[in-house]
């Protein structure tokens, strides 16, 4: 029987810790999603043949942990406990990590991260500047734990706060102090968990639920994927207090299929702790009965609004329906229930352990803690952050994502997924938190922050997000059904240089009835980036529609590919890949593309080389100015 | 509560949406998802409007008033969102005509041009007059659509019986989708796909007919545009005029209203005001009923038999000759077959007439296969009494339904919904049958029975309960000894090998029934033989007693329960419908009078037959004079359905040819033998005698209950029980290599007197044939047959015919076919007993 109580569970803890020892070396690999894609399987697997071969097992540790978050440089391996990090790890690399770090405790320069503005290469993990200014509370654990054994989670303090909302506090008391920390919604809509939490409690049922939102679908976005997949006992833990403080028996987990290895490991750490007596009947002995199903979605992005996610579960279609009323009154199969995001949940044992006071010290005065940004887009340092509330977005874009990609200029962050808005460099500085963000017209949403440069154009960027929303509307309510998609018309016909003036009026107008009219938080929000597009970035639109012109040289219909006669050496390699045979000329001699035969896939300006750089991209008049002269060229021929 | 809209305060007591609450007060606020009875959708958004202290634009179908609640519906920012909304939904439908200037004038010159197939505006729309969309554009008042219109080019779905499905006209208001699974608990029809390519269809794109539709037409009704149009009436003008009625086709008794243009019957709609199907129907009611009262095949004239041909006659020729002929028949020489597909009145007049003219016991008092008929006999024989009679509320109201006899959606539609409304508040459904049938998949116990053994089941429930609970409560009980010894003497393992369900399942079972507080054992037409359905009837009222549940024993045909109260009060002396028929086979009578469809055997040794139908049928071949009669749509007689309520049927339709009631037959015929008893004008002068002279129908009156006002049979309150002891059944015949299939019955319940739907109605054939020998599909591997495959179905005693058709529903090693009680003894014979299928006519 390895069902613990308090007593138990803390000689455990003294047990795990002791028989492990502080000094040996551990090789912990990541094994988050990124790293997953940059091969980190493999490289475990290797790690361990080498130490089992090397016959270095009572010496070395192997840990394949959760997501370190620096994506963007996996694989990631860290040799603890001095803390070395080494990325983009090969598989070449793994003798002499091995030989030389882990052994010999000798440093590799060459796999050291090297800080692009200084040129100095960093050894310890907790001084890549990518680390540096976060403040990861939560996400920090991810890289010290191996998600499929519990006893790690445990030997970081894991289950304590149960122990001590179980046994030390009443669920009022929890509730409170959940109030006091001032811990809002992660999902997005930013609702104050506390105040959530006793609406449902107060509800008088016999029968309650609450469920964990992991249906996370906006594109690019993968922070509770990470949080599932790398400790999902937090969540878990998160959970059961929450349950003992509304009152409910049962708990789902709604997590997305397309997500396979959180599927996997969430299913995993259900087990181990129903094993341990953290779910089930009498928890650590206690006389509160609580359990947890995961139940997988079929991705449909509209099942993360909670009305469809429940009629989901319920075996319906993934339709949301008109609220109030709220979960809390008529949730899951009529029943009151409780939804939180899985971020949400694992900033709860946090609070219950260390207190609402320690917890309402990090953040601004109205958004508390921290939260996990997956940065992406045009950014050096592509991954996810997790940073107090309140820190600007310059922090966030130039000292943890290292700035712009290739030194172009920014243009753009969108903020909370697809129905998120678009905001400009004059927002930089604005701290980010859920008011300031829904101020400047977009939302905190689940933390997706894609970064825009020079080359994005903003309508294309605005039509690009609404054509996903419109794919994804469930097509229940007409605004958001049919609304989304003259939008995304009008948009495309703007971008292919087709658009009128009394364009922009439609735009508008759609969108603000698309947002007043609409049934759920998708449609409502859907328009965020037309409407912030058309807010910051008006010029762009009325460049397009009156000069028919991409200042971006983004929108393909609005630009022409042209060789500069001046600058083309004759290489003959732009010809050679064009896919339409539309270059001529003879090596050694000037190269013209016929303007008739190009599709501008921009195949010749990726292969031209840059010492040579002589395509060019031109919209606008100086493009009408390039085909005048072809057509000229043309007839006379 | 009050509540102000638009600054005027409105008082109210119940709790209603926004939108309900206007609409009382004559406030217009536009919806197209909204409806009547389903819940509220939301998703229009063209209810929209602003409510003090709510965030935002809420829409009023989905908020329910509170007092002191303050609503703006027309403000100008309101006006323009909704003019927006709509500008988008009409960019998915053919809009032209809705916002074209010469509306007006086109409405007046091109009255009927629709008679085409490509929907493209309001003028081609067969749902031209009627449609919700014109009604909420005229009063929005949307003058033109500033973005492309997008049509679906969908084609015009048309493979199905009754009503095609044009989804390039749908709004997606999802009103179809949310009636077909809300009310009646089928989702034939779900949302496919989504973004702008949503869609209403079914799993797959599949046929309804292969989807599981019942066709009950509940879609069509509540359908806004033309998407969904009755195939009858597609280019036909919307109604002028709208009769009330009951529909006569089941036991149901469903209010309709009968629609007519300048006179023209169109067909039938279920009435929403109805306490009896709310605003429902079935496949019989809603397009059946149409063509089977205006049929091809309706005797139109009295018809004589001359040199052995029957010719048209007077009526004053007819009843001359049928009297005449009458007259020279001493008492019992005669025999006499009513149906309970006849009104009360004409049930009473041929009673009186068997009586007091014919002076014969012979008149047909039993129905077989009908639980009612079942249930009541068997309470007489043994001196039980208990109420019989129920109001479907009491249905819904249940907590454990018990459902012996298989589908209840085909047997009884509208008694179904109310079990889903039990099942909705938490009920447990069992269903107890040899098939299995669409309702299982609400069941949270299923027993599928050995066919034939359904007492024993019965009494394995019992004596489960007993054994649990040491039976002392019941000890003192009249019976109970007895009973409780018979079922002593079997052991449950020959329970469990003769029945087929485990000792577990019955166990659970028994357990439910007992600990609910209120628990109803539905009894629904099922054939398996006389003897067997006779020891089911008395097995459920022991179980009923025990397990302290309340019967429901359905009826089958129109007016059964008036039927079998008027019967009771004449004679106790009870023959049924095959009795008389073998009766006829060994050639006991001389002459017969039949009102109901009967097999005339061959040499039936009749020296007179009187046929008197409203149809054509096989009968007729032998009848020596035919007397035509009206269908109970065309007489204003009454009808009691199988909750015990009396309804009118207020004759909406004119009587056909020479038709007539037929009490007014019967009435003129005893006339001419020279009786005086029979002084009636009207249906009503048989009412008032009625209500004289029988204790059942005391609240009757000479005028007929209005709809919506509750008449019901008197019933006995005394409560009186005792057991009734197992008769332990004979064994069935064991399949043997040369029949190795098991021939079921099931009871057939579409037809009206002679006339059978599917034979009448090409497309019910279709949907449900009489003809169908149903059968599982690994069986028709194992036999090489197809789908509509010709076949012979032959057993030791005799022989069929019928086609194939695959049914999921049929379990392996038996093969099902229809049966009506009087003309299909044949079949009879044959039931329960080994069979071998082969192909060919």
């Amino acid at each position: 029987m390895k069902k613990v109580d308090p007593e138990k569970l803390e000689k455990l803890r003294a047990q795990i810790t002791a028989s492990r020892e502080k000094e040996k070396t551990c090789i912990t690999i990541c094994g988050g999603t990124g790293c997953h894609a940059y091969g980190c399987e493999e490289i475990a697997e290797i790690f361990k043949n080498e130490i089992k071969k090397q016959k270095l097992g009572d010496k070395i540790d192997i840990r394949v942990t959760g997501c370190h978050g620096f994506c963007e440089r996996g694989p990631i391996v860290v040799i603890q406990p001095e803390g070395i990090f080494y990325q983009r790890v090969r598989k070449e690399d793994i003798q002499e990590i091995i030989s030389k770090t882990a052994v010999g405790k000798e440093v590799i320069p060459r796999l050291l991260y090297k800080d692009p503005q200084k040129g100095v290469r960093i050894e310890k993990e907790r001084e890549v500047p990518f680390y540096k200014k976060q403040k990861r509370i939560i996400f920090g654990r991810n890289g010290f734990i191996d998600p499929t054994d519990i006893k790690d989670y445990i030997a970081l303090d894991g289950y304590k706060a149960v122990s001590k909302a179980l046994f030390e506090m009443r669920p009022e008391e929890i509730i409170s102090e959940v109030k006091k920390s001032g811990l809002r919604g992660r999902g997005g809509g930013g609702f104050p968990t506390g105040k959530k939490w006793e609406i449902c409690r107060e509800k008088d049922s016999s029968v309650k639920y609450i469920v964990c939102n992991a249906d996370e679908g906006d594109p690019g976005a993968y922070m509770d994927r990470s949080l599932l997949e790398g400790n999902p006992h937090s969540i878990i833990e998160g959970m059961i207090i929450g349950a003992y403080a509304i009152g409910a028996g049962k708990g789902y987990i709604y997590v997305r299929l397309e997500y396979p290895l959180a599927v996997k490991n969430v299913t995993l750490a259900i087990e181990k702790a129903r094993e341990y007596g953290f779910l089930g009947e009498s928890i650590l002995g206690s006389d509160f009965d609580f359990d947890i199903s995961v139940f997988k979605g079929a991705g449909a992005f509209v099942s993360g609004e909670e009305t469809s996610l429940m009629a989901s579960i319920e075996g319906r279609r993934a339709f949301p329906r008109q609220r109030p009323p709220y979960p809390a009154d008529k949730g899951l199969w009529g029943k009151p229930t409780n939804i939180n995001n899985v971020e949400t949940w694992a900033n709860v044992p946090l609070i219950v352990e260390k207190g609402a006071q320690w917890y309402s010290r990090i953040g601004t005065e109205t958004s508390k803690g921290t939260k996990i940004f997956s940065l992406v887009g045009k950014i050096n340092n592509t991954g996810l952050v997790e940073v107090p509330m309140g820190m600007t977005l310059r922090e966030i874009i130039y000292d943890i994502g290292g700035g712009i990609k290739n030194g172009k200029k920014f243009k753009a962050v969108q903020t909370g997924g697809p129905s998120g808005g678009c905001l400009p460099a004059d927002m930089l500085d604005q701290p980010i938190d859920f008011d300031t963000l829904t101020r400047a017209g977009s939302i905190m949403g689940s933390g997706g922050m894609i970064v825009m440069d020079e080359d994005n154009c903003m309508v294309d960027v605005a039509r690009y997000f609404l054509k996903f929303t419109q794919e994804e509307s469930c097509g229940k309510c007409v605004p958001c059904r049919i609304g989304t998609k003259e939008m995304v018309e009008i948009l495309t016909r703007i971008t292919e240089g087709k658009g009128e003036i009394g364009d922009i009026k439609k735009l508008k107008d759609l969108a603000e009835t698309v947002k007043n009219a609409s049934l759920c938080g998708l449609g409502q929000t859907a328009p965020n980036p037309v409407l912030t597009t058309l807010r910051y970035f008006m010029d762009e639109y009325i460049e397009h529609i009156e000069e028919k012109k991409c200042s971006a040289l983004s929108c393909k219909e609005l630009i022409v590919y042209f060789i500069e006669p001046e600058k083309c050496v004759g290489c003959l390699l732009c010809k050679k890949n064009c896919p339409v045979n539309a270059i001529s000329g003879e090596r050694k001699q000037v190269h013209v593309i016929d303007q008739d035969i190009c599709i501008k896939c921009g195949a010749c300006l990726d292969v031209c080389p840059p010492k040579v750089s002589a395509i060019s991209k031109y919209t606008g008049k100086d493009k009408e100015k390039i085909l005048e002269q072809h057509n000229r060229k043309k007839t006379k021929k | 509560m009050r509540v102000n809209i638009d600054g005027r305060e409105i008082e109210t007591k119940h709790k209603k949406t926004i939108l309900e609450l206007a609409r009382e007060n004559d406030i217009y606020i536009p919806s197209l998802c909204d409806f009547k009875g389903l819940e509220p959708f939301s998703g229009c958004r063209l209810c929209l409007v602003k409510v003090e202290g709510m965030k935002g634009y809420v829409p009023s179908c989905s908020v329910f008033v509170k007092d002191g609640m303050k609503v703006k519906t027309k403000t100008s920012d309101i006006q323009k969102l909704r003019k927006n909304i709509l500008e988008l939904i009409l960019t998915e439908h053919p809009n032209a005509c809705l916002i074209c200037e010469e509306k007006e004038n086109c409405d007046e010159h091109k009255a009927t041009i629709r008679k085409v197939d490509e929907v493209t505006g309001c003028v081609l729309c067969p749902n031209n007059g009627r449609c919700e969309l014109q009604n909420v554009v005229r009063e929005v008042g949307l003058e033109k659509v500033r973005f492309p219109s997008f049509y679906r080019d969908i084609k015009v779905k048309k493979d199905d019986p009754f009503f095609d499905r044009n989804y390039n006209l749908c709004i997606l208001c999802g009103r179809c989708v949310r009636v077909c699974r809300d009310i009646r608990g089928l989702s034939v029809i779900t949302f496919v796909k989504r973004g702008a390519k949503t869609a209403v269809g079914t799993s797959f794109g599949r046929s309804l007919l292969d989807s599981g539709c019942q066709f009950c037409g509940a879609c069509v009704d509540v359908c806004p545009t033309g998407a969904l149009t009755e195939k009858a009436v597609k280019y036909d003008s919307p109604p002028d005029k709208k009769k009330d009625t009951v529909c006569p086709l089941c036991s149901m008794g469903c209010s309709l209203e009968f629609n007519f243009f300048k006179d023209k019957f169109l067909g039938a709609n279920p009435a929403g005001s109805s306490p009896v199907n709310s605003g429902q129907a079935c496949v019989r009611g809603r397009f059946a009923l149409r063509d089977v009262v205006r049929s091809e095949n309706r005797i139109r004239k009295p018809l004589i038999r001359k040199n052995n041909q029957l010719e048209e006659a007077t009526w004053e020729e007819a009843l001359d000759y049928a009297s005449e002929k009458i007259k020279k028949y001493k008492p019992d020489e005669m025999a006499v077959v009513t149906s309970p597909q006849l009104s009360c009145e004409d049930i009473f007049v041929f009673n009186k007439f068997a009586e007091k003219v014919l002076k014969t016991k012979h008149i047909n008092k039993k129905a077989e296969g009908s639980p009612l008929s079942l249930v009541s006999d068997a309470c007489r024989k043994n001196g039980i009494s208990l109420p019989m009679q129920f109001k479907l509320d009491d249905i819904s109201e249940l907590d454990a339904v018990f459902l012996m006899g298989g589908n209840l959606m085909e047997s009884a539609p509208i008694v179904w919904l109310s079990v889903l409304k039990a099942l909705d508040r938490g009920a447990d459904l069992i269903t107890a049958g040899f098939l299995e049938s669409p309702v299982d998949r609400y069941a949270s116990k299923k027993l599928r029975v050995t066919p034939g053994m359904e007492s024993y089941l019965l009494a394995f429930l019992s004596k489960c309960i007993l054994d649990d609970c040491g039976g002392k409560e019941f000890a003192a009980e009249k019976g109970f000894d007895e009973f409780r010894r018979s079922l002593d003497g079997i052991p449950y393992k020959y329970l469990e090998e003769s029945t087929g369900i485990s000792i577990e399942a019955v166990k659970q079972t028994a357990d439910i029934l007992r600990k609910r507080d209120k628990s109803g054992l539905i009894f629904a037409p099922q054939v398996i033989g006389r003897e067997r359905e006779e020891a089911a009837a008395e097995a459920l009222l022991n179980l009923a007693f025990l397990s302290d549940s309340r019967i429901f024993p359905l009826s089958v045909e129109g007016n059964h329960r008036g039927w079998d109260a008027i019967n009771k009060d004449f004679s106790e002396k009870t023959k049924s419908i095959s009795e008389i028929w073998n009766s006829i086979k060994k050639g006991q009578y001389k002459a017969l009078y039949t009102a109901a469809p009967l097999d005339i055997p061959e040499d039936d040794g009749l020296e007179l037959l009187i046929v008197q139908d409203s149809f054509t049928g096989d009968d007729l071949d032998k009848a020596d004079v035919v007397l035509p009669a009206c269908v109970l749509s065309e007489t204003d007689g009454s009808i009691v359905n199988t909750e015990g309520r009396i309804q009118g049927l207020r004759g909406p339709l004119d009587s056909l040819g020479d038709a007539k009631p037929d009490w007014e037959i019967v009435t003129k015929l005893a006339g001419r033998i020279g009786s005086k008893d029979f002084g009636y004008t009207t249906a009503g002068d048989i009412r008032k005698e009625m209500a004289r002279k029988l204790p059942r129908f005391k609240d009757i009156s000479q005028t007929l209950p209005k709809r919506g006002k509750e008449v019901f049979l008197k019933e006995d309150n005394e409560y009186r029980k005792k057991y009734i002891p197992l008769n332990p059944l004979n064994e069935l015949e064991k399949e043997t290599p040369q029949y190795p299939l098991r021939l079921v019955l099931e009871h057939g319940f579409d037809y009206y007197r002679n006339c059978l739907l599917s034979e009448e109605i090409a497309e019910f054939d279709l949907f449900r044939s009489k003809q169908w020998i149903k059968m599982n599909k690994r069986d028709t591997q194992k036999y090489e047959l197809k789908e509509g495959f010709p076949v012979t179905l032959k057993s030791k005693k005799g022989q069929f015919k019928g086609f194939v058709h695959i049914s999921e529903y049929v379990p392996e090693g038996i093969v099902t076919a229809y049966y009506i009680p009087g003309r299909d003894e044949n079949r009879a014979d044959l039931n329960l007993s080994p069979v071998k299928i082969t192909r060919g006519k």
